[in-house]
């Protein structure tokens, strides 16, 4: 009998790419829609004939017209318009605190891990503290306290998902810090700091990344939330829930008015969870090949 | 000869302290009185069964970790008592080849990175003008300079561990502990390494801390051994005259339990009983009393100290030694 040695086929990147992308379909469908919503988002002004804020009471609450592709809200103003503006600070929002909390969240889970004893159990205390508060009444605390502007309420959605990255940075962290080559680079007389940030961040990366795309789908909900309950950006700034808050008072005779920047909030959150999916089976080595 | 290393009355206690805990604090003595030296250009063996110690000895000497009690002299300065950042500076002359070549590099890291990153560390070389150098070890250890591009998931363990030798020789140190270096590789593969490695050896002069399981791989490449049971030292010698006549009884049983190839020359075996006792519950007295063919009454009530015999350089902690 002969022993045939099949080598793997040589790829290109861009061909690891397409069949990455024919074996997880439904994430390249949430990849390229994420893409177009941000797309859109980014030309807001190009897609547009209308300035969303400007009001015009004879056109109140509108039906879709060729003027008005969505229709108009109740001061007259272009819902399609709006939506698209709105997108860019929800989007601008959602991602730059998840950003911030991968960050943070992930260096103070390294942190905890790699250090262990009583910073270990101090930085999870906290992180427990966090976690202890259902989400939301966490971002509603801090947005009350110190006002709703972009900023506080960037920290306020980075705050309350912040935990969640420092527990899955952590267990991996306990897991590396005991392999050889961490070892290895203590003997080479490696800083704590160096380690931790060049070593064993990039091991846990995989991880983080697959949270994050979870976790900004639900920062786009919070702030849509937050948002709604009036404490988001403050009006005339067009954002998701803002816009949904203001049709609901004319749900009855206008529903359309809430229904699509709510519409809205569905795709950007269903494409962010179809991509966070695919890169968690990408990931997952016992679904590779 | 200048000795290079020496260890004195090295100890290891480890204490599982937990705070509000009913269980009961307990300690592990993993090391307890170890002395010895390594001479400039000498290869000293540590062999024993899993568990004797050989491993925190190793991570002493290298100060991965902080032992209890005892010095480690190395050049003539007391390791244990240098500064945080003297000892760092110290790190690159003491270097460490560890057992699994696939979990001691980093997967993420190129060759090249991984190999030039102690330079930036130690020397500020920037990775560009580290370049030459990396290649030239590479050469060294007998890998392609093209390596430094790839990852380490592109070699064999035996490519790996020879990169993983590069890595502990790209700062030039004077002594290297080797932990099992070759008990993961193929046959084949281990002679290959080993004789990289005493090439090494021959060209820089300089020392080797050896740790193995394997007294075939013992008896070809090291100068002297330390054998080691339950965190002592407990017999000490030039490897030949060790092997060839054991005065120890754990020396003896570890060498009779080595499987002899030739079946012709195949004697009974002579297995120790009963398994090494745990490190957080000795024996009394000499811990290798009760599995002990030779013991007598006072084994069990007083520990044997390591001494001299009439024979040149051996040492041996025996109340009866053959």
């Amino acid at each position: 009998m002969t022993a045939t040695v099949t080598t793997p086929p040589q790829r290109t990147p861009a061909q690891r790419l397409l069949r990455l992308a024919r074996r997880n379909k439904l994430s390249t469908v949430g990849l390229i829609l994420f893409g177009l919503i941000a797309l859109a988002a980014i030309a807001a002004p190009l897609l547009s004939s209308h300035d969303p804020l400007a009001q015009n009471i004879l056109h109140r609450l509108e039906d879709r017209s060729a003027d008005y592709l969505l229709g108009t809200d109740v001061y007259g103003r272009d819902t399609w318009a709006r939506i698209l503006f709105g997108l860019r600070v929800s989007l601008l929002i959602g991602l730059i605190s998840t950003a911030l909390a991968m960050i943070i969240g992930s260096a103070l889970g390294i942190l905890a891990g790699y250090r262990g004893g009583w910073v270990d159990s101090l930085i999870m205390r906290i992180m427990d503290m966090l976690l202890a508060f259902p989400t939301l009444i966490t971002g509603l605390f801090i947005v009350a306290v110190l006002g709703a502007n972009f900023w506080n309420i960037v920290l306020a959605i980075t705050v309350t998902i912040l935990p969640k990255f420092a527990r899955v940075a952590r267990a991996p962290t306990i897991a590396l810090k005991e392999r050889e080559f961490v070892e290895a680079a203590r003997a080479l007389g490696y800083s704590d700091v160096r380690i931790m940030a060049v070593h064993i961040a990039p091991n846990v990366l995989g991880e983080v990344i697959v949270l994050a795309s979870l976790w900004a789908a639900y920062a786009i909900r919070i702030e849509a939330y937050l948002s709604f309950i009036g404490l988001g950006i403050a009006p005339p700034t067009p954002t998701l829930g803002t816009m949904i808050r203001e049709g609901f008072e004319h749900i009855l005779d206008s529903p359309f008015v809430s229904i699509y920047p709510g519409f809205a909030v569905l795709l950007v959150v269903l494409s962010l969870n179809l991509i966070g999916d695919g890169l968690r089976d990408a990931i997952d080595p016992k679904l590779r090949d | 000869m200048s000795n290079l290393l020496t260890v004195e009355n090295l100890g290891k206690t480890f204490t599982s302290r937990r705070f509000l805990s009913l269980r009961r604090d307990y300690e592990v003595t993993a090391l307890r009185d170890v002395s010895f030296t390594v001479a400039k250009g000498e290869t000293v063996g540590v062999v024993g069964e899993s568990g004797c110690g050989k491993s925190t000895l190793a991570r002493c000497v290298l100060d991965l970790i902080t032992p209890t009690t005892g010095a480690v002299r190395f050049d003539g300065t007391d390791l244990t008592t240098l500064a945080s950042a003297e000892k760092r500076a110290m790190r690159g002359r003491i270097q460490m080849v560890f057992q699994d070549p696939y979990s001691s590099l980093n997967s993420k890291r190129s060759i090249g990175r991984t190999l030039a990153e102690p330079l930036y560390v130690h020397k500020g070389i920037r990775y560009r003008d580290a370049l030459p150098r990396v290649r030239e070890v590479l050469g060294e250890v007998g890998m392609p300079a093209s390596a430094v591009d790839k990852y380490p998931h592109e070699f064999s363990g035996g490519q790996r561990q020879r990169i993983a030798i590069a890595r502990a020789l790209i700062l030039e140190p004077d002594l290297i502990i080797a932990d099992e270096a070759v008990s993961a590789l193929d046959v084949s593969v281990q002679a290959q390494v080993l004789l990289l490695m005493r090439r090494i050896q021959q060209e820089r002069g300089l020392s080797y801390l050896f740790i193995t399981h394997d007294l075939g791989v013992l008896r070809n490449f090291c100068d002297r051994v330390l054998v080691m049971y339950l965190g002592r030292v407990v017999e000490s010698g030039p490897v030949g005259d060790l092997l060839e006549r054991p005065r120890h009884p754990y020396t003896r049983s570890l060498r009779d339990a080595a499987p002899v190839p030739d079946v012709s020359k195949r004697q009974a075996l002579a297995l120790l009983e009963g398994e090494i006792p745990s490190p957080a519950n000795p024996p009394s007295g000499c811990p290798f009393h009760p599995r002990c063919p030779r013991a007598t009454a006072i084994c069990s009530q007083e520990a044997p100290v390591l001494a001299a015999t009439q024979d040149e350089g051996r040492r041996v902690a025996c109340h009866n030694p053959e």
